[in-house]
């Protein structure tokens, strides 16, 4: 209910943040790998976002925050790399490489560790008001 | 307490602890509650794609509300009051997110303050209340 529910949005936030940063550093890890388990080269992972109901029962406005839908590989195509040398080469001497873009990571990483400090702050001040709620008996 | 104090007096003290002002406090503290809460729900949007940013509206219908109020009943129009929410209306950017995290830390600030104001002066209601059980020694 009511005043425990802010803190609960904002620590839904943080976790779908912690979310995002593993796969974004999970691509930014796999930046060079040309084998992975499910065979062929790393494909760019992403998190999908989604929203939760936000409502105005009777019973009070009901907030939920959000949540990971799903984290869904970028369809992207690969990039082609010229690199005889290299041991998954082909025939022609290329090389197939992930479709992950160093700048485009490093730019969602920002993004995503921006909205994890928002979103600390939100539950620092959440925690404060319920602090001071209990402050009422005192 | 003092004799000359008769009981409609002291009626009148105790059964402050559920008066106007105090329901209006704690309306006025679900309004502010509120108000945090979905400002804490727009930043924790703030990168979800189609989101669009909401606000409380509560202080207009606090005001209707008490100019509504007639005689301080207990169940009156202040104590059935429940905060709405609605969209903001701001555009939104090319992902349909119209979350700005400075509205929403401004928000969030001004929502704390609210509430710790609210908070302060139902304490002090409650403390008068106890003064007056406690016979004038204090809570």
């Amino acid at each position: 209910m009511s005043m425990f529910g802010s803190v609960r949005v904002s620590g839904s936030a943080l976790r779908a943040g912690r979310t995002r940063m593993d796969v974004i550093a999970e691509n930014i890890a796999n930046v060079e790998t040309t084998r992975t388990a499910d065979g062929g080269p790393w494909r760019r992972r992403e998190v999908v976002l989604r929203s939760r109901q936000v409502s105005d029962s009777p019973a009070g406005v009901q907030c939920a925050g959000v949540r990971v839908a799903a984290v869904q590989s970028d369809d992207a195509p690969l990039v082609r790399v010229y690199n005889p040398g290299h041991p998954d080469a082909d025939a022609e001497g290329y090389v197939q490489m992930p479709n992950v873009d160093l700048p485009t990571e490093m730019a969602d990483m920002v993004l995503a560790a921006r909205a994890y400090e928002a979103n600390a702050a939100a539950l620092r001040s959440g925690r404060e008001m319920l602090q001071t709620a209990l402050s009422i008996l005192a | 307490m003092d004799i000359a104090a008769g009981p409609s007096e002291v009626m009148s003290v105790t059964g402050g602890v559920a008066d106007l002002t105090t329901r209006v406090l704690e309306s006025a503290l679900d309004g502010a509650a509120a108000q945090h809460r979905v400002a804490a729900n727009n930043i924790a949007n703030v990168e979800t794609p189609g989101y669009t940013a909401k606000r409380v509206r509560f202080e207009e219908q606090l005001r209707i509300a008490l100019r509504a109020e007639q005689g301080g009943e207990p169940g009156g129009p202040v104590e059935r009051l429940r905060p709405e929410i609605a969209s903001t209306g701001d555009a939104a950017g090319p992902d349909g997110n119209n979350v700005s995290v400075e509205a929403e830390m401004t928000e969030l600030g001004e929502a704390a303050l609210r509430y710790r104001t609210l908070t302060r002066m139902l304490s002090r209601r409650l403390q008068m209340v106890g003064t007056a059980i406690g016979d004038g020694r204090g809570a």
